[in-house]
Parts: structure tokens; C-alpha cells; sequence
């Protein structure tokens, strides 16, 4: 690899929502509405690296650029709550810094100051506003309430990958949820959610089905899950999210690639195919073919025939590149022999 | 729409179909889809689009979504296809005998009209001399009998004219209106034979180059295909890939209340009876609370975790099939399982990738695990009825174990009994039995024999029962529509878990509600999968035949269009030039030819098939198919009588023979009549060269009472010939009728005489009647 390739950034500036494709037939833009119209929160599962995080960025941008007047303005970015294995249902609105609470021997902070909002307390809070909330809740000195805006807004909520945290956490969830209320006891101020129909709140929650989600939560969700896109998606996929790098990569600006991202669609697809401990995903998909873009392979026709027929020196590179694929020795093993690379 | 505004969709019918098939349609849940349906602009939402609706409403995971997606699209396609019956006329255009006779008929009727048109023409031709010939009433003269003793055809002589005699012409008839000649039968001769002879070229030669191809690209493909012998049904190991797989129908099966029980039980965690303190939890939690001791113990329940051991002897039999569609089931509600399967040793299992383990690992791996083994487990007894040693060490790691037996509870015998002293919890393989199975293990006890024996409804006893004749069968299955859908199992070759679940799903929809049809449910299934033959997945050719021979030719109508159906939909799957192409093309074949053969006018897309199916059935290993040559869905000759294949295909050629025969003739001879026909009523200019048709007219001949000459004979001269008329002796010549002369030319009148005198006079072919007078001086 050149000196100058370590330039290229693998930043996220081509996860940004615009460039998340989503087709203008695509069921889950008619399952956001649904989510929206029935006031239920939306639960995304499918393959890891299908986009259900991204999904929840593209619904805030989108919701924010679609304007209406029966809803308040959405914020075009998300709150995220990020599951972990121990979160419980009142980690979804507040956190208290206890033991900093604690070091502070001489009292002289507000206990304010040891609370931070967390992503469904915030989205409760936007719905009335940081200047409604200081005003009638006395919330100010909350560590992060200046990341509320002043005028309410309607709001997208990312609970991502519930199914980490334990099953008492997805019991409690939805109960919070249809509370629209939330009480922070350190302050023994119950904050209840504004009674503006026009302000809404979105949540999303995405799984990756590794446990059980109980019947009960199940029943009080819309669902959808993520199926893996079709060739014509994949292509869009990455025609779309590859356009910024390509353009940093500063070469082949003029070139269309649509063809040759077919072979190495068709080509993931083998790959995919014959992984059986981890097939990767359109995330990995995306980051090979940027490798392949660096190496410029990108350029030769990539097909399981064609592949023992590249130079030795194209072939090495190739081998290196599909590490972003694969990620055990046994898959690696096997997609070697196939594609004939020894 | 606005809200408030009624709006039709039949959404209580697809609503109960969801619930029939097990999703939980409460009045929440229809609430919440009329409420989006009335907010939603109606008037641009598609049919298609509906799914997504409801969909995300009552799905709880990916297999609910996909299934209801499927059962939508299914309910959406059913209603919006086209129901209207052809009417009358269309069916009665459609029935190709008929069609042809009109051919005849039409055909004929061209022809005679051309023929009419044509001797009417000839005849208004021959009465062309004038408008309205009148008889010429001599007013001056005498008449005399005058016969003309001959006719010779010769030239005229010369004879010296006397200077005693003068003749005086008077036209004294009815002017002669001419009509011009036309050139009809010699255009529409011309044209329309030579048009004819073209279309005749284009459309055989065409044709003989399509057969040509056809013909070519058929040897091609015999001479390329794998299986020589379509339809072959003894599987042999080259031909195991030419069994073709089918889209997965299970989807189609009706999940009753029981599953979700099931699932929930399932699903219910246990409790964990040792609980430990969480140390590091405990302290944050104490700081949290100021200092006051709390408290945090770790998880008091645990997830269930399950192993499934599989019999897979019989890997293809239809109970394997329901068993994989109920793993399938719990898999997809997230419920913590591990399958494997074994064959018949229990000792070694494989994973579904194939992997072999032991049957001792797994009883250290998975010790924790509630173990389920699905099958009659017989063979983990041995000779003495006992439970094998070295099985009974493995199985002793788990505490809790289970056999779901396909064997009916009637069945069950002293190796039940065996088993179940061996610590085995057994319970039959209807869904009630499982329910309880669930119940027992969420509830950590046992299940008890007698509820077993109340649950368990449907009794009956597969091992006694004789399953030779189809009385037996219908006997067992007890259920006429149960009975046509095992009988429908035997269009198809080979028995096929999805063929099966289709063909029941669409003969049990042809009957009404209400009727007391069986569901497709779990519990169907299982009675059907009891069979012996759908339990070890093989059938005898002669239970195929007998199968046949009850299959009732509507329902046997549904089953192979259901079977079309299934082959379209993975025809584009299947590899071009594999075994299993062909024997997605062989059996297309088939079941086109039979519906075509059966109803040539309902299902005359398929009528290309019988060019080339005699070829098919000759090499057909199917000996049940061809031994059954009357009952159900035969071919009908065009009197509707049942006729072999054979025969079918003969008649089928001759009148093919027939119809090509006919086509020549018409190709010839069409154009030509149509054309005289046309130009014969429409008359346009370039059929008049400009002559006119040929006139007569009667010379009147009157001679001076007082001249003494007699006519001896009278010559007539036209442009192109000379008639000679003979006057016998004695006799007098009145009248000369003169035909076919050119219009308004002269024509010469010779007039001799016996003293070998003789006069000219040219008269004009100009009227009906001319006067020739003779005077003698």
C-alpha cells in the first residue's frame, strides 16, 4: 500500500443520512408513517451492517426536511440511547453521577449538576422546550440541558440493540414509553411529556435478534425487519455512500464504475455465500470496496473465474482486501481456495 | 380521504384468514389498522401496498413478516384477478371444431358468392343486345315462312350484282345501349392467384422453418439432456439432482392457539435456585442510595435453552417436513435452540450443516439444555426391550428429556411403556401433546398421562390399519376433501412436502366455508404424514394408480394448475440445461397436455404442448400415469367421449392435417373470389379497357311482293368472321337474328339470289331492329 493511500480517511462523512438509500418503494418509509400515525415505537431487526442505526438518522433528517403543520419541526438528528447489558428502564432518561456526587464533600454544587439527561429524558424535555423546561421544572444546572433546544420539537429516539441489556430492561421499557413521564427522584421533579399532540416522538429500536425479546414487548411494537437488499439496492447502495470518497480519493472522478461494482457485488455474494461462521455485510461490503478502490482492482473484472488469471502482485492485493470481509481463518481458508489465491 | 368517509375494502375477510393462520388479529390490532387506513389517502395507496400496513401491525419477527406478506399477496392476487366466466359466444368461438366448420362455412360462401356473382354477370351479358328488345311488328309487308336450311361458315364470293335490284335500310327498333366491357375474372384471376401464391410461401415456408427449428433445438436438447427418461421415479443417485425444489409453502399452514401457548412456555425463563450476590452492583447501588445497604443479586431467571434430536432417516418424509416447519417456527420467535439429527444410530448426530459430533459431547455440551428427541426412538432399545447401555449413560446428563413420538397415542406399546420408564417424558406428536410438554417444562413437572389421553381429541391408530386399498385410506383419513388431496398427491411423481401443502391449500379453498373442510393445520398434517408411504416418503406405482383412478377430474383440474403454478414460479431458478430443468420442462409438459387435452377451448394456451408430448409419453417411466386410461382428467375426443393419449394425439393431427389442407386451399383460391367479388360490386375504372361487350340485333328483311328472286343465301360479315345462311327452295327469309357483333360497326349483309345475283348492304349494329327492304326493278 502507497505512503499517500493512509490519507484517505474512513471517516463517516458518507454515513451521513443523505446518502443512506432508501428506495421511494421501500416498505420501511410507510412503516416510519405507521410508527408515526399509531404513536407505537418501531422495532427494526435484520443481519448486523443491514443500516438499522443509520435508519434512525435517515427518519430524523427526513421527518426534518419534510415539514407539516400538524407536527412540530423534528430535530434532524436523533436522540441515541445505546443499550448496554446493564442498562435499566430508568437509564433511558436520566443519569446520576453518584460517586462525583459523592467526592463533593463540601456540598457546595446543586445536585442538578450530577444529572445528565439521557436520550428518552431528553426527548421528553424537547417536547415542551428548554426555556418551558427551566421555567416550570427548574431544571436548570442539568449537565446537558443546553443541548435542548428552546422552542419544542418533535423528535426521533434511537434505542439501539435492545436486546443487550436484560429482559427486565425490554419489560420495562414500553411502560416507560406509554408513560410519557419520568421522575428524577434526586430532584423529586416528575417531568411529564408536553400535552402537544403536534409533538412527537419517533422510537425507533433495533435488535439483532441475539435474544429473546418477550411476547408481551413484541405485541406493543410495530416490527419490521430489514431484509438483505437485492443486487439493484446494493449497487444504489454503494453508487450512493461511495460518491465523497471517490472524490477525496482525487482520481477516477470521471470514470463510471457501475459495472465493475456489479462484479464485485457478484462477487461479495460468492464470498457471502461460502462464509459460514460470519458472512459480512453491507458495511463491510462498503469498506472493501473502498479497498478495492485504493488498490484500484476495482478496475479489473473481479469474478470468481477471472481471479486466478490477475497478475500475482493484483492477486496479493486482492487477498489483503477481502480481510475487510472476512473475519475468521476458516471462512478466509475456504474463500482462498475457491477464488484459487494461493 | 377524509376521515369519516366509508371506504370498501374487504379487510374483516383477510383479517380472519390472518387469524386463521395464527396471528393475533384482537380488536387493538384492528383498531390500529382502521385508524391508519383512515388517515392514509386511500386513493393512493395500491393493494400491494396494503401489506405494509398491516404487516408491521401483527408481525413479531422476520418469519411473521415475510408469511403475512405472502398470505396478503395471495389474498390481493385471488381477489383481483379476473373472475368473469367468457360468455357464450367467446366459449362457443373458442371451440376449435366449430371454429373450423365456420371456416368451411365462410370459405364456402365466398366462393359460391363469386360463383353467382359470376354466372349472374354471364347471364346480364347475354341479354345485352338491348335495353328492352321488342318484337319488330312488320306493319307493310307479308310475312312468309322462311326457316334457314343451314349454317356454313365460308367467305364470301363474289357475285355480279344485278342493276334490277335495290335495297333501303330502316333501323326500326329500340336503340342498342352498349355496355362496356369489363376485365374482372382476369384481374381478380391474376392478382388473386398470384397474391395467394405468396401468402401461400410465406406462411408454409415460415411454418416449415419454425418446425425445422423447433425440431432441431428438441434432438438438442435429447441429445444434451442427463435424463433420458423423464419422469423417472426410482432416483437413482445421478438423477437426485434433478429433483426439483419447490418454494417453500409452509407459510400456508394454519397455526392454531396452540402455538402461541406453545411459544410463550417456551419462552418463559427459569428460575435460577441459587442465586449470587452481585459485590460490585451492590457498592454503586449502595452509593446511589446515600450510603443505605442495597442489595443487587444477579439474575434470578435464565433463559431456556433447548436441544432438539431429530430422526432423519427419512429426511424427505412428510412428518420430517412438519417437524423442521415447527422447529422452524420456534427458531423464529427467538426461543434459544440447538438441532441436531440423527439417523440410526443415536450415538452420532450431525448438525444442519453436516458436521458429525457425538452423541456424548453433546450430552457435555448441552447439559443444560432441555433435551427433545423427535422420533419414535425404537431403535435406542435393544434386543431385550431396554434402553442400549451406553445411550442411557448419555441421556442420564439431562435432567430433562422429552420424546415427541409420531407414533398416535394408540399405538403405543411396551416400548413406550420401556421408554418411558427410562426417564423419558413422552408425549404423542399431536400439537395438544406438545402444548403440554410446554407446559410441563415452563413449569418444571411432568406430564401426566391422563391429561394426555383427554387432550389428545382425534384417537386413532396407525400400525393396525391397512393402508393397501384406497378404502383403507379413505377409512383412515375418514374425510372425503382429505381423501381427494391424498389422491391429488399422485399428479405430481414424486411426493413433495410443498406440493403438498399447495395442492391442499388450493383444493380446500375450492370448497365453500361452512362445509366442514378440513383445515390445514398442524394436526391435518400429521394424520396425513402418518400414512406409511408419506412417512417414509415412497409410494408403490400402483398406489399412484389407484390414486389416480379416485382422483375426481375437478379436483385433479386444480391439482395440476396448481402444479403449473409451482413450476413457473421456480422456473427462473432453475438452471438452463440441468436434469432439473428438464424435469421442470417434462412435467410442465404433462400437466399442460392433460388440462389442454381434457378442456382444448379453457385451456388453449397449452395447445403447442401436444406437437410434441406423444415424444414425452412414449419415453415417460411414469407406468402409472399411462395405465390410467379412464378415469379422471382424460383427453376427450371432439365428441366429448374419453379417448387414450394416443388416440388424442392422432386425432389431434388429423385434424391438423385437416386444418393445413383447408389453409392451402384457401390461400390459393381466397384472394382470387375475394377480389372478383369486390370488383365485381365496387366496379373501379381499371376493370373497363374501354370496349364494349358484343350486341345483336334482328335484321327484318322485306322484299318487293313483286319481285320474282328468290334468296338463295344470305352471307354475314363481321370484322373477324363470315356466317353463310341458307335459304331452302320454296321457303322465304323474314327475319336474320345477328349476335355478337362489335357495337355501332357495320356488319355486312350479303343477300344472293338464285339467278346467282347478289346485293351488299352494310348495316350498323345500332339497334334492336333494321329493315333491310329488297326492291326489284
Amino acid at each position: 500500500m502507497e505512503q499517500e493511500n493512509f490519507q484517505i480517511a474512513f471517516g463517516n462523512y458518507d454515513k451521513s443520512p443523505e446518502s443512506y438509500y432508501l428506495s421511494e418503494t421501500n416498505p420501511l418509509r410507510a412503516t416510519i408513517l405507521l410508527a408515526l400515525k399509531l404513536g407505537k415505537p418501531l422495532l427494526i431487526t435484520g443481519e448486523p451492517g443491514t443500516g438499522k442505526t443509520q435508519l434512525a438518522y435517515w427518519a430524523a433528517w427526513y421527518l426534518h426536511s419534510k415539514r407539516d403543520n400538524n407536527l412540530t419541526p423534528f430535530l434532524v438528528h436523533p436522540f441515541v440511547f445505546n443499550t448496554k447489558t446493564g442498562s435499566a428502564g430508568k437509564d433511558l432518561f436520566y443519569q446520576y453521577d453518584a460517586i462525583s456526587h459523592f467526592q463533593d464533600k463540601e456540598g457546595k454544587k446543586n445536585v442538578a449538576e450530577f444529572i445528565s439527561l439521557s436520550a428518552m429524558g431528553q426527548a421528553i424535555c424537547q417536547t415542551h422546550g428548554r426555556d418551558t423546561i427551566l421555567s416550570k421544572y427548574g431544571l436548570g444546572g442539568i449537565r446537558n440541558i443546553d443541548s435542548l433546544r428552546n422552542e419544542p420539537h418533535s423528535s426521533v429516539l434511537l434505542i439501539d440493540e435492545i436486546d443487550k441489556a436484560s429482559r427486565d430492561f425490554t419489560n420495562d421499557l414500553l411502560n416507560e414509553i406509554e408513560n410519557n413521564k419520568f421522575t428524577i427522584s434526586e430532584l423529586e421533579k416528575e417531568i411529564v411529556r408536553s400535552e402537544d399532540r403536534r409533538t412527537r416522538s419517533l422510537v425507533i429500536m433495533t435488535s439483532n435478534s441475539e435474544k429473546t425479546l418477550p411476547d408481551a414487548f413484541l405485541r406493543r411494537c410495530l416490527f419490521y425487519n430489514v431484509p438483505f437488499p437485492t443486487d439493484d439496492e446494493l449497487l444504489s447502495i454503494i453508487l450512493g455512500r461511495l460518491g465523497p470518497f471517490i472524490q477525496e480519493l482525487g482520481r477516477d472522478n470521471h470514470i463510471d464504475f457501475t459495472e465493475h461494482y456489479k462484479y464485485a457485488i457478484h462477487l461479495f455474494h460468492v464470498i457471502r455465500s461460502k462464509s459460514n461462521v460470519k458472512p459480512p455485510s453491507i458495511s463491510e461490503l462498503l469498506d472493501w470496496v473502498k479497498v478495492l478502490h485504493i488498490e484500484e482492482i476495482i478496475k479489473d473484472k473481479i469474478d470468481e473465474k477471472n481471479v486466478e488469471y490477475l497478475p500475482a502482485y493484483r492477486k496479493k492485493a486482492l487477498q489483503l482486501s477481502l480481510y475487510t470481509l472476512i473475519k475468521t481463518r476458516e471462512d478466509m481458508n475456504e474463500i482462498e481456495q475457491l477464488l484459487k489465491l494461493r | 380521504m377524509e376521515p369519516g368517509t366509508d371506504y370498501k375494502i374487504p379487510l374483516s375477510e383477510l383479517l380472519a384468514i390472518l387469524k386463521k393462520n395464527g396471528y393475533e388479529v384482537s380488536i387493538e390490532r384492528i383498531l390500529e389498522i382502521q385508524s391508519v387506513l383512515l388517515s392514509t389517502d386511500l386513493s393512493s395507496l395500491h393493494l400491494s401496498g396494503l401489506k405494509f400496513i398491516i404487516t408491521p401491525i401483527l408481525a413479531k419477527n422476520a418469519e411473521d413478516q415475510q408469511n403475512i406478506y405472502r398470505i396478503i399477496d395471495a389474498y390481493v392476487s385471488e381477489k383481483i384477478k379476473p373472475r368473469k366466466e367468457p360468455s357464450f359466444f367467446i366459449r362457443w368461438m373458442s371451440h376449435k371444431h366449430l371454429v373450423f366448420g365456420l371456416k368451411i362455412a365462410g370459405f364456402l360462401l365466398v366462393i359460391t358468392t363469386a360463383i353467382l356473382l359470376f354466372f349472374f354477370q354471364k347471364n346480364r351479358d347475354g341479354k345485352i343486345t338491348a335495353d328492352n328488345p321488342q318484337q319488330f311488328v312488320p306493319r307493310d309487308t307479308l310475312v312468309f315462312p322462311a326457316t334457314p336450311a343451314n349454317t356454313v361458315q365460308q367467305g364470301p364470293q363474289q357475285r355480279p350484282i344485278p342493276p334490277s335490284i335495290s335495297t333501303r335500310l330502316e333501323y326500326n327498333g329500340q336503340p342498342i345501349v352498349p355496355v362496356k366491357q369489363n376485365i374482372i375474372l382476369q384481374i381478380a384471376g391474376a392478382f388473386g392467384l398470384g397474391l395467394g401464391a405468396i401468402l401461400y410461401y410465406i406462411i408454409f415456408y415460415e411454418r416449415k422453418k419454425i418446425m425445422e427449428a423447433k425440431k432441431q433445438a428438441k434432438e438438442k436438447e435429447d441429445n444434451d439432456g442427463v435424463l433420458n427418461k423423464p419422469g423417472n421415479t426410482e432416483a437413482p443417485e445421478q438423477l437426485l439432482s434433478a429433483f426439483l425444489q419447490f418454494p417453500d409453502n409452509n407459510f400456508l399452514i394454519q397455526k392454531t392457539k396452540e402455538f402461541s401457548t406453545i411459544r410463550t412456555n417456551l419462552k418463559r425463563p427459569a428460575l435460577i435456585e441459587n442465586i449470587k450476590l452481585n459485590v460490585k452492583e451492590s457498592v454503586l447501588s449502595t452509593t446511589k442510595n446515600a450510603g443505605f445497604p442495597s442489595l443487587v443479586f444477579d439474575g434470578q431467571w435464565k433463559e431456556r435453552r433447548y436441544l432438539f434430536l431429530i430422526d432423519h432417516t427419512a429426511p424427505d418424509a412428510h412428518i420430517n417436513q412438519l417437524w423442521n416447519f415447527f422447529i422452524h417456527f420456534l427458531e423464529s420467535t427467538n426461543i434459544h435452540i440447538r438441532k441436531y439429527f440423527y439417523e440410526e444410530d443415536a450415538r452420532i448426530v450431525k448438525d444442519a450443516a453436516g458436521h458429525v459430533n457425538s452423541l456424548g459431547d453433546l450430552s457435555y455440551e448441552y447439559a443444560d439444555h432441555h433435551l427433545i428427541i423427535m422420533g419414535d426412538c425404537r431403535s435406542f432399545l435393544d434386543s431385550g426391550r431396554l434402553l442400549q447401555n451406553d445411550l442411557s449413560t448419555c441421556f442420564q446428563k439431562w435432567d430433562s428429556r422429552f420424546v415427541i413420538t409420531p407414533l398416535p397415542l394408540s399405538d403405543w406399546s411396551y416400548s413406550e411403556q420401556k421408554l418411558q420408564e427410562s426417564s423419558f417424558q413422552l408425549i404423542p406428536a399431536e400439537i395438544a401433546g406438545i402444548e403440554l410438554l410446554s407446559k410441563a417444562i415452563s413449569e418444571d413437572a411432568n406430564v401426566k398421562p391422563g391429561i394426555l389421553a383427554s387432550r389428545i381429541k382425534d384417537k386413532y391408530a396407525v400400525l393396525n390399519h391397512e393402508f393397501r386399498t384406497l378404502a383403507q385410506i379413505k377409512e383412515y383419513l375418514d374425510d372425503e376433501i382429505l381423501f381427494q388431496v391424498i389422491c391429488s398427491l399422485a399428479v405430481y411423481p414424486r411426493l413433495n412436502w410443498n406440493i403438498t401443502l399447495a395442492l391442499f391449500a388450493a383444493i380446500v379453498k375450492t370448497y365453500p366455508e361452512g362445509s366442514g373442510k378440513p383445515s390445514l393445520d398442524y394436526d391435518t398434517l400429521l394424520k396425513i404424514s402418518r400414512i406409511p408411504w408419506l412417512h417414509t416418503s415412497q409410494w408403490t406405482q400402483s398406489t399412484r394408480l389407484q390414486l389416480l383412478n379416485s382422483l375426481e377430474p375437478a379436483t385433479e383440474i386444480i391439482a395440476r394448475e396448481t402444479i403449473l403454478n409451482l413450476l413457473n414460479e421456480i422456473d427462473p431458478l432453475v438452471a438452463r440445461d440441468s436434469p432439473a430443468s428438464q424435469e421442470l420442462k417434462i412435467q410442465a409438459r404433462i400437466n399442460s397436455f392433460f388440462l389442454y387435452a381434457h378442456d382444448p377451448q379453457r385451456y388453449k394456451q397449452y395447445a403447442d404442448v401436444k406437437n410434441d408430448f406423444l415424444h414425452y409419453w412414449k419415453d415417460l417411466d411414469e407406468w402409472s400415469l399411462k395405465e390410467r386410461t379412464k378415469n379422471g382428467l382424460m383427453p376427450l375426443n371432439g365428441k366429448g367421449q374419453t379417448t387414450t393419449v394416443e388416440e388424442f394425439v392422432l386425432q389431434e393431427e388429423q385434424f391438423e392435417k385437416r386444418n393445413v389442407t383447408f389453409l392451402r386451399i384457401v390461400l390459393l383460391t381466397l384472394p382470387a373470389a375475394t377480389l372478383y367479388i369486390l370488383l365485381t360490386l365496387f366496379k373501379p375504372t381499371m376493370v373497363y379497357p374501354g370496349t364494349y361487350e358484343p350486341v345483336s340485333f334482328t335484321a327484318f328483311i322485306k322484299k318487293d311482293p313483286g319481285c320474282n328472286k328468290e334468296i338463295s343465301r344470305v352471307i354475314v360479315s363481321r370484322l373477324d368472321r363470315f356466317d353463310t345462311i341458307n335459304v331452302k327452295k320454296g321457303n322465304d327469309l323474314n327475319y336474320l337474328p345477328i349476335e355478337k357483333v362489335e357495337y355501332n360497326r357495320p356488319v355486312g349483309l350479303t343477300f344472293e339470289f338464285t339467278d346467282n345475283t347478289s346485293v351488299d348492304v352494310p348495316v350498323e349494329a345500332k339497334d334492336s331492329a333494321v329493315v333491310v327492304n329488297i326492291n326489284c326493278r
